[in-house]
């Protein structure tokens, strides 16, 4: 079976430190923390592996942890983490900083996915419900003592997390772990702003119903 | 972001439960293969470089050389003959320097780059 891949791209319309006097000093020259990422990417571009290794160790486990729960086993899931490490290596001439590079990162984590949950014919595309569906758990808050922090509320996340349709649980993730805007999911998953904010509403709400049963 | 789609308890709550990491058995494979890229990018910027030194000894060295020990010396003060020209033409050529065709070696002795000295422009070519 082939499948194809359309490139990781934004638009770039300002170009981010493109050409910043730092863009190609070697990332040892100066505290790897201290740099940002897309300076790294830009880094690595230039032929400094150390700017790569520094990039893997700030979103290995996040990266990691969003792919295994959108996969459907852990073997599947570091089969993805692989290819979209290699993927980030092997096209980082085509890399332009015009997102943050944890956008373009999770970009390509979520089109892999895809693709692998398509071949499989796991894609739920089920569009989303109603607002009204929702109306009456909507302003449901998890009270405070909920948060108590112990270890069956957790799992008893994890589970609601799993439990969500796939794009809502898309969605949740790249906010909860790669920490992106509403707008940086909307360019990450190519769809609509306003279709984003409904999946992370609709997540939230699930996640806060499931909590709630618990009481 | 609006309270709506994001709630910091639950994202609290889901940071302590989420505690697994990539197995270290990924790394090596990627970073591997992170550093062969890294290393082909600065191969391929520094192979102009690496190319262009040799040629450019070759090509002192190859001016140096008395081209034809049956030759003359052209006087000083002359310019250099047509047959002079005509062999130093040929050796540039020899040289297949990438971009140095017949016509970029005539525009070189016509400017006297090569085969004479810039502060003395009639200075004869030893051949």
């Amino acid at each position: 079976m082939t499948m194809t891949r359309a490139a990781t791209t934004f638009p770039c319309d300002a170009p981010f430190g493109g050409t910043d006097r730092m863009a190609h000093a070697p990332v040892s020259a100066h505290c790897p923390h201290t740099v940002g990422d897309e300076q790294l990417m830009l880094q690595y571009q230039g032929g400094d592996p150390v700017a790569f290794q520094a990039l893997y160790q700030r979103f290995r486990d996040p990266l990691f942890r969003f792919i295994v729960r959108m996969a459907t086993s852990k073997a599947e899931a570091e089969e993805i983490f692989q290819e979209v490490w290699l993927a980030v290596v092997r096209g980082k001439e085509r890399y332009r900083p015009c997102a943050r590079f944890v956008t373009y990162l999770f970009a390509i984590a979520h089109r892999r996915t895809l693709d692998r949950l398509r071949a499989h014919g796991r894609v739920d595309e089920q569009p989303l419900p109603d607002d009204d569906e929702y109306a009456i758990v909507d302003d449901v808050r998890v009270p405070p003592d909920l948060i108590a922090h112990t270890a069956q509320n957790a799992q008893a996340l994890a589970a609601a997390i799993a439990a969500l349709p796939m794009q809502q649980r898309n969605a949740l993730l790249m906010q909860i772990e790669g920490g992106l805007s509403v707008e940086e999911i909307a360019q990450a998953t190519q769809a609509n702003r306003e279709t984003v904010k409904s999946r992370l509403r609709y997540a939230m709400r699930h996640l806060r119903a499931a909590l709630e049963n618990r009481l | 972001m609006s309270s709506e789609q994001t709630d910091p308890n639950v994202t609290r709550l889901y940071h302590l439960a989420a505690r697994e990491q990539a197995p270290a058995a990924l790394d090596a494979p990627i970073l591997q293969a992170a550093e062969r890229h890294a290393r082909r990018r600065r191969l391929r910027t520094r192979l102009p470089w690496i190319a262009a030194a040799p040629l450019a000894a070759l090509l002192i060295a190859r001016l140096d050389r008395p081209v034809d020990s049956g030759s003359t010396t052209i006087a000083s003060g002359s310019v250099a003959s047509p047959r002079a020209q005509d062999q130093v033409r040929h050796y540039l050529l020899d040289l297949r320097i990438a971009g140095t065709d017949r016509s970029t070696v005539s525009a070189c002795l016509r400017s006297r780059e090569v085969c004479t000295r810039p502060s003395a422009a009639d200075m004869p070519i030893e051949l």
